[in-house]
């Protein structure tokens, strides 16, 4: 049987031999951790020196290490959505050559859903968002962090053809996305009419009209005004809100009588009442023949 | 040939506008933030100054007017590259001072052609 001194010399010892043990384990992550970030920023480095010479119009065969076909493949779909004219089209090009489309289709279906995520941006890239039907049904996927490379990736590649699916999937009540997000790829993807908003304006949430409304007002659609002025007199305060700040932002003088008639009726000193006679003064700054009916 | 200088916290885009700029043969500096690429504009007098807006430490807006402010550099030519794309934007980056602006998604061939005009403006 141990002593006391020798209980307590065999606990101090075992102490500071998990503490060592952790340390160690600790130290080890971090330079495993650290290497790994180094060897991925070298082959970032030596990825982006290959996209220079793809986008210089250089046939750039794909590098036969997996590593850094991997990280080519990475670098050129992230810069696709960085730039346009020829230098996005000799990039998408070269993804569609090098076979990464065929392969970014197979991430897609992949179990992981760190490798669908990265199938769906390299689909996009290599397609220049032309053809999103592959990636929509991604807005539905079980995974949270899919569905936002989702919305992110159809939103940088600027695919109009998604933004109905885009609005849909805001108003999901399973599997929901960021509607902040969604509505930053809308503005993103920039569609010239209100039309593909259509199914956000026929939405019983009002949640869902708002961001009509706000999408509306960033991208100044005019076509969006009868919508506009229609939410003006809707129930829920904050679309109210919502459709005079857009209104204001579109700028039509046309909308002049039905911001002065929803300013008569909203509490004077409400937020509403002040979104509605910041848009009366813009539509009256904004020079046109209507103005005043 | 003329000094650039590209002030840009993408590293990517960075070395993309710094690439097709050297290849149209000029000499280019990349900074990162705002701070260090009024800095870098103090010490080379480039010609050409391209500014991001969104910077850290001194945004793209605050670097210009500094440059517009100083009599040394205040005929440095800045060509605003930025991701903010509305008319209001444009008009504050503008009445910052701002010779050109650009914006991103932007095209590299454009903006080497854009540089090249500002750079031979007399």
């Amino acid at each position: 049987m141990l002593d006391f001194a020798g209980a307590a010399t065999w606990l101090l010892v075992a102490t500071a031999g998990a503490t060592a043990l952790v340390m160690l384990a600790i130290a080890g992550v971090r330079v495993v951790t650290t290497l790994r970030r180094r060897r991925g920023s070298r082959a970032h480095r030596t990825a982006m020196e290959l996209v220079l010479r793809i986008t210089d119009g250089e046939a750039v065969p794909v590098p036969t290490t997996r590593r850094l076909a991997d990280a080519l493949a990475l670098a050129a779909a992230k810069t696709v959505h960085k730039v346009r004219g020829a230098d996005r089209q000799a990039l998408a090009d070269w993804l569609v050559e090098a076979g990464f489309q065929d392969s970014a289709l197979e991430l897609m279906s992949a179990r992981r859903a760190t490798r669908r995520a990265r199938g769906i941006e390299l689909y996009l890239a290599a397609t220049s968002g032309a053809a999103p039907g592959p990636v929509v049904p991604m807005l539905r996927d079980p995974h949270p962090g899919v569905r936002a490379a989702a919305v992110r990736a159809l939103g940088a590649s600027g695919a109009r053809d998604a933004v109905p699916a885009l609005v849909a999937a805001i108003g999901a009540r399973r599997r929901p996305i960021s509607a902040s997000a969604a509505t930053m790829a809308i503005v993103d993807a920039a569609p010239s009419s209100s039309a593909s908003l259509d199914p956000a304006w026929r939405s019983d949430d009002p949640r869902i009209r708002r961001i009509a409304a706000d999408i509306s007002g960033y991208l100044e659609l005019a076509d969006a005004r009868a919508e506009l002025e229609r939410a003006l007199t809707a129930r829920d305060v904050r679309l109210r809100t919502h459709a005079a700040l857009a209104l204001g932002r579109i700028g039509s003088p046309s909308s002049i009588w039905a911001l002065r008639t929803a300013l008569r009726d909203a509490d004077p000193r409400s937020s509403e009442a002040h979104a509605l006679r910041g848009a009366i003064t813009a539509v009256q700054a904004t020079p046109g023949d209507e103005a005043g009916g | 040939m003329a000094r650039v200088i590209v002030v840009e916290d993408d590293a990517d885009i960075a070395l993309l506008v710094a690439h097709k700029l050297r290849t149209a043969g000029h000499t280019v500096t990349v900074e990162t933030d705002g701070e260090a690429g009024l800095a870098a504009v103090f010490a080379d007098r480039p010609d050409l100054v391209v500014l991001d807006w969104m910077l850290p430490r001194m945004n793209g807006i605050e670097v210009c007017r500094a440059i517009r402010q100083d009599p040394q550099v205040a005929s440095t030519r800045v060509l605003m590259l930025t991701a903010k794309a509305q008319e209001k934007d444009l008009e504050l980056s503008f009445s910052a001072g701002a010779d050109e602006f650009m914006q991103k998604p932007f095209s590299t061939r454009e903006l080497v052609l854009r540089a090249q005009a500002l750079i031979h403006r007399p």
